[in-house]
């Protein structure tokens, strides 16, 4: 790939790595070449088994016992990483290399105290003494944007919160200023505002410190933010490489582009857009491939392709794709029609079919008593679906086990269909009309029952079907309404990819016939390619069956996409309900500005970040007042801090809980005008 | 910290007066008279109910526990009937003779069997690791007086080296090694077993962690690594085994005690069950039971200090 | 999501990927298991030894001679080609004795160990998958019980109720029922946790089915090891009672009975006592081997 004039920070040459696995060697990186500059950013996207991880380890040189590098090299400097002495790796660590991954919490040793860990760089890095490594780690932390450090450093890892913990993980990596920072995935499994917050404490760390940066992850929305130049790996082979605007503008692979095509993007809505999955799926690891790996699954593909495995062209300026067609690219056209034809099985307005009055769910009793949901109103119509928006604390969570039964809600009453269904022990009808798709398709299917048997199970007690025949016709068709074949039923979940997984529990959902399925994150373990086809599937099934949804999911993007009507919940509250272009469209509760804000966009003209102050209050002590007034850029005065505030109504059809009015609200999230100080949040 | 301790006190104080009546009423329904059993099976009926209401054993069982446990408290264990002696100097002398043994025991292995646990995780997968596996789990399923009667075969009859029973040592080391060494091994076996077990456990999980290749990755030396982040969070769990061990130990000494004829708790308790000596076995079974609690609540707390989860949460 | 968790059949659509043979992958499994199995020396030597002393406990009678059988000619005779482990203090043959004295401690450990599993299983699924006060309560108990060491248990219970190898494998099985019942527990109480559980509550499912139909599959495998594991225990504690002179009675060539009885001509007839010693610990050092095999295979 193309090299730039200024000095390289890192070069990978040929590289290839096999895990020895029960005696057969698998392949999952093959002849993987690219380098990155001195101070540059560089990111590395692929979907889940690419081989992104195994690359970020191999710079670092930490792979388990089990993995052999068949060939290549890590240039470092002048010195090859690969073949590096024990001695000199353990130099390089921590000084001129450094990692931050996944999943602080675990990251972090619960026993040494947070300032210790951070010292301990000092100490035998840069030979300081004790205290002095200590004072060394009360300014990182500082520098690291952690208030009252000289607090911080005498905790302990669990007593931090999340992005806390992070933000320690960055001060351990960046205190000697290494040449290299590697980071895999370091914000998946954050907040979003948290996240937002920890990508703009990388982008600060940058200016001041000038390392160069291998930005490992799924999301391609992040990667084009961060980084200046992006490679995009398939099944262990580097498909495409270029500056990052050019190469999300003006994709050059065919994979790239469908990878684009199938993400749902803000703004795309399931009225108008279809979104466009990639069919087939990846080739099995460890099985040598002739000809390019990505032949089998591309619109584009000829002989040649499947005969011969193609180099990388150049396409640009620094911009190559692993394609011999790559010029055609650009003209491959969507596969999914636009907008597609679809009668509705029944009117939108067909009435209210879900209502939950002052819904209140806390756990514990006493002084450790947590109120989950506090005093929530929500309606669903017939047809209709609700989005629900919410982050970790938010309470989501434990109103949709309230709603479809798993739990008993402490107060209030929930009526569905005109019968109340409060308590959780309902009859047979009401099981039928109520159902839900879990998150993790992993765990929500037994492991040891066949697909027919969980699917038989479902017909007989939700559709009241008895009797074997009958039950395997229906479910026939069951397996064709969610595109399953034959061939699947009769295997247990564990022979079965994600996205079959959860086309098997949207079918067990469905087995009834239901008029309302909660949807809890359906998409969120799958990756983004999966994600599209389910997503579509959940589209088809609700116009079909004129099933409402209630839709819970981070991705504010797919939220868009999937809902009719939006609520925004934030410590156990609705803030923000409404249709959903209008919640998402100014004037709407601070929060939801904040977390539209926190987005990382793929378009290249991104407004300015609103930040939120301070951390998550915990729901245990919930904020007086307004809750969100510890946190709100917009925050008043003493008026939100005291009195709990009012309902305000847009044109549009929106409500939300604040003090502004709405036409002073759309005249500041308008302006962009600069948010106000700290609502008297504690650090 | 301070509830924590409070709690378990609590709790451990309701166990114990859950054990003493289940040690009262276990051992009160033994069948056979303690009438019977004391005057032999040639005295009349009615001699023998005289001699049982004389004893109070045939007021109800709720009525008895308590004037029993009264009496416990107060420090009245009662007088043996079979060996007509008072209960408490007994009781007290034997599980005397008990912790030394055992003590000697725990002294001289538990080091051991940790450092061993530790190295093979160290050396996981190679040759040593396999050895000294594999050798917890042979040991861990010798039977006390299996091992007992080799060593007594080989050390004392074959080799003459050590006595072929043992009596309550001299306070000299000398002879503590002398009379203990070879009643210790059948328990040190099983002892080595558990807890080189654990220990290597705990040692893989924490070389596993997340936050070991963190160290890892910040270039620390090998040495420093293994013993500030991982030993700490290794035995933490391995101290909770340790205080199992007490427990089983004193099931050892059972069995150690009768081969080796060492005047201990264990034998005590095996002979007042078979000879049916109601308050011995009451008080002894009682005093086992109060070691072993207090040994776990012992260890709660010593593990609730070493973990900063536990000991910070107020 | 590991590049090492790929495994064929995915397909998001139809005609995506190519057919797979669903039986064939069902049977690679299985083959994989017993593959990891064989793989391990030390499963195969503990396993090999376990089949001999069964085998020794279903055909002594016609491998031997008869253990009862009295030489008066040559009563504590040292092991000789006439008698290759020797002769006890009545004249019987050791070897005799030795062989079929795997019969009764193989009638008993496993029956115990059957009695504590079907027990603890029961136990383990109410307390885990309920919770609330039963746990509570069965908590206590196992704690309460946990501070008598079983042989002192078995000893109380045992001079009580008569020395009959029926009352060995009900003392046993029933001391090891809260103990199989805290590790069925855990690991419901992880099953209890996923989401099929809630689904399977979802749809309408009763507890016992759930308990039965959806949990108790899913963990077999620690059930299966930990069985394994008591098996061991109960070998050990069925022989350790025989020793105290608590289990089985004379004339049974018991191998604990014949070490307590051969206690007393340890200076003068060392065979009496090690053979049998040796047999207990080849028997319950394999079994533990076997149960290490099986631990390690199911981790895979």
């Amino acid at each position: 790939m193309s090299t730039t004039e200024r000095q390289q920070a890192v070069r990978i040459e040929g590289l290839s790595v096999a895990y020895r696995r029960r005696g057969r060697l698998l392949r999952v990186l093959d002849d993987v070449s690219f380098s990155i500059g001195a101070g540059e950013a560089y990111g590395l996207v692929g979907e889940s088994g690419c081989g992104k991880t195994t690359v970020a380890m191999s710079l670092m040189r930490y792979l388990p016992d089990n993995a052999e590098v068949e060939a290549g090299r890590i240039m470092f400097g002048d010195e090859d990483v690969l073949t590096a002495t024990g001695a000199t790796l353990r130099k390089w660590r921590g000084d001129r290399m450094a990692m931050v991954y996944q999943d602080p919490g675990t990251a972090l040793n619960p026993s040494i105290k947070v300032g210790e860990q951070i010292a301990e760089v000092y100490r035998f890095h840069k030979g300081m003494s004790r205290s002095e490594a200590l004072a060394a780690a009360v300014e990182m932390l500082s520098t690291v944007q952690i208030s009252a450090p000289d607090r911080v450093v005498r905790r302990y890892p669990h007593e931090l919160s999340g992005g806390q913990q992070q933000r320690i993980m960055f001060a351990m990596a960046l205190a000697t200023d290494p040449d290299l920072l590697v980071l895999d995935e370091p914000t998946t499994g954050l907040d979003a505002t948290v996240e937002a917050e920890v990508l703009d404490l990388v982008e600060q760390l940058r200016t001041q410190f000038d390392t160069s940066i291998l930005f490992v992850s799924h999301n391609l929305g992040i990667v084009a933010r961060m980084c200046e130049r992006v490679g995009v790996l398939y099944a262990g082979r580097l498909i495409e490489e270029g500056p990052a605007g050019e190469l999300f503008q003006n994709p050059r692979h065919p994979y790239t582009l469908a990878l684009l095509r199938c993400m749902p993007r803000m703004g795309m809505s399931k009225d108008v857009d279809r979104l466009d999955p990639i069919p087939g799926s990846l080739p099995p690891i460890g099985v040598e491939i002739a000809g390019c790996v990505y032949a089998d699954r591309c619109p584009i593909a000829r002989d040649r392709c499947r005969a011969e495995p193609p180099a990388i062209e150049p396409v640009g300026a620094g911009h190559g794709a692993r394609c011999f067609y790559h010029e055609d690219v650009p003209r491959i056209p969507p596969r999914e029609r636009a907008a597609e034809e679809q009668a509705q099985a029944e009117a939108a307005d067909g009435g209210v079919l879900l209502k939950v009055d002052d819904l209140v769910k806390a756990y514990g009793s006493g002084a450790n008593q947590v109120v989950a949901v506090a005093g929530v109103d929500i309606e669903v119509g017939r047809g209709e679906v609700l989005g629900l928006v919410g982050e970790s604390g938010s309470g989501k969570t434990s109103l949709a086990k309230c709603i479809v039964g798993l739990l008993d809600p402490s107060a209030g009453t929930i009526e569905f269909d005109q019968s109340d269904v409060t308590k959780s022990n309902r009859d047979r009808e009401a099981r039928r009309q109520l159902q839900m798709v879990f998150q993790n398709p992993d765990n929500a299917l037994n492991p040891s029952h066949t697909v027919r048997a969980i699917l038989r199970r479902s017909l007989e007690l939700l559709a009241g079907v008895r009797g074997k025949d009958k039950q395997d016709a229906e479910m026939d068709d069951l397996a064709r309404s969610v595109r399953l074949e034959p061939r699947h039923l009769d295997v247990r979940p564990a022979s079965l990819s994600g996205g079959l997984k959860q086309r098997v529990a949207i079918a067990r959902s469905f087995a009834g016939n239901p008029s309302m399925v909660l949807c809890d994150e359906p998409t969120s373990a799958l990756d983004v390619s999966v994600q599209a086809a389910i997503l579509n599937l959940l589209v088809d099934l609700q116009r079909r069956h004129g099933v409402s949804y209630v839709f819970i999911s981070h991705d504010l993007a797919v939220v868009r996409y999937v809902a009719d009507r939006i609520a925004v919940m934030y410590l156990g509250q609705i803030v923000d309900v409404g249709p959903a272009d209008a919640v998402f469209e100014a004037p709407h509760h601070p929060y939801t500005e904040a977390l539209l804000s926190a987005i990382p966009t793929l378009e290249p003209d991104a407004k300015a970040r609103m930040k939120l102050h301070g951390t998550l209050p915990s729901p245990a002590e919930p904020p007086t007042g307004c809750r969100f007034h510890t946190r709100c850029p917009r925050f008043l005065g003493e008026v939100c801090t005291t009195v709990e505030p009012p309902w305000q109504a847009t044109a549009d059809g929106e409500r939300y809980r604040c003090h502004i009015e709405p036409e002073e609200l759309a005249r500041l999230q308008a302006g962009d005008v600069e948010a106000a100080p700290a609502g008297g949040a504690p650090p | 910290m301070g509830r924590y301790v409070l709690k378990r006190l609590g709790l451990t104080a309701i166990t114990l007066v859950l054990v003493s009546f289940a040690v009262f009423a276990a051992a009160e329904v033994l069948p056979g008279d303690v009438g019977r059993t004391i005057l032999g099976p040639y005295a009349s009926q009615q001699q023998v109910d005289q001699l049982t209401h004389q004893l109070g054993a045939d007021e109800p069982l709720v009525k008895r526990y308590f004037t029993w446990a009264g009496n416990f408290v107060q420090g009245d264990w009662g007088t043996s009937p079979i060996q007509n002696v008072e209960v408490r100097p007994l009781v007290l002398e034997r599980l005397k003779n008990s912790l030394i043994l055992g003590g000697f025991a725990l002294l001289l292995i538990v080091p051991f069997s940790v450092a061993l646990g530790v190295f093979a995780a160290l050396h996981y997968g190679k040759a040593l690791d396999r050895v000294i596996s594999i050798a917890g789990l042979s040991f861990v399923a010798l039977p006390e007086f299996v091992v007992g009667v080799v060593v007594i075969v080989v050390f004392a009859v074959q080799l003459g080296w050590l006595p072929v029973s043992s009596q309550v040592p001299e306070p000299n080391p000398v002879d503590i090694v002398r009379q203990c060494l070879l009643p210790s091994i059948p328990l040190m076996f099983v002892l080595f077993g558990y807890i080189s077990r654990m220990a290597r456990a705990g040692t893989i999980e924490a070389l596993r962690s997340n936050y070991t290749r963190t160290a890892v990755l910040k270039g620390l030396p090998r040495r420093y690594i293994i013993v500030r982040h991982v030993l700490r969070n290794a035995l933490l769990p391995t101290i909770a085994v340790v205080s199992v061990q007490v427990g089983y130990l004193v099931g050892g000494l059972v069995v150690v005690e009768t081969l080796f004829n060492y005047p201990g708790i264990g034998q005590l308790i095996l002979n007042a069950a078979t000879g049916h000596d109601l308050p011995t076995l009451e008080a002894s079974v009682l005093m086992i039971a109060l070691i072993y609690t207090v040994a776990n609540f012992t260890a709660d707390v010593l593990s609730a200090l070493l973990n900063p989860r536990v000991r910070l949460a107020t | 999501m590991s590049a090492l968790d790929q495994t064929g059949l995915a397909g998001d659509l139809p005609g995506g990927a190519p057919p797979v043979d669903v039986r064939r992958l069902r049977r690679q499994r299985r083959a994989e298991l017993v593959r990891a199995l064989l793989h391990s020396k030390t499963f195969l030597i503990g396993f090999g030894i376990v089949v001999f002393w069964v085998l020794s406990a279903l055909t002594w009678r016609w491998v031997v001679r008869d253990p009862q059988a009295v030489d008066t000619g040559a009563t504590l005779a040292s092991p000789s080609g006439d008698h290759w482990f020797g002769t006890d203090n009545l004249g019987r043959d050791v070897l005799a004795r030795v062989i079929a004295g795997a019969a009764p401690v193989l009638t008993i450990a496993p029956l115990a160990t059957l009695l504590g599993l079907a027990g603890g299983t029961t136990i383990g699924l109410i307390t885990g998958y309920y919770r609330g006060w039963i746990d509570d309560i069965f908590s206590r108990v196992v704690d309460a019980l946990l501070a008598f060491p079983l042989i002192i248990l078995a000893v109380l219970v045992l001079a009580s109720l008569g020395r009959e190898p029926r009352n060995v494998i009900l003392v046993i099985g029933i001391i090891f029922t809260p103990l199989i019942a805290r590790t069925v527990r855990s690991a419901v109480l992880v099953e209890r946790e996923r989401e099929y559980v809630a689904a399977a509550r979802l749809r309408g499912e009763r507890g016992p089915r759930i308990m039965v139909a959806e949990i108790l599959p899913n963990i077999t495998a620690p059930i299966l090891v930990e069985g394994t594991i008591r098996l061991g225990y109960a070998i050990f504690a069925a022989a350790t009672l025989a020793f105290l002179g608590l289990g089985i009675q004379d004339p049974s060539p018991d191998w604990g009975l014949a070490i307590a009885n051969g206690r007393a001509y340890l200076q003068i007839a060392w065979w009496m006592v090690l053979f049998p010693a040796a047999a207990l610990a080849t028997l319950v050092v394999s079994v533990n081997l076997v149960a290490d095999g099986l631990r390690r295979a199911f981790e895979e």
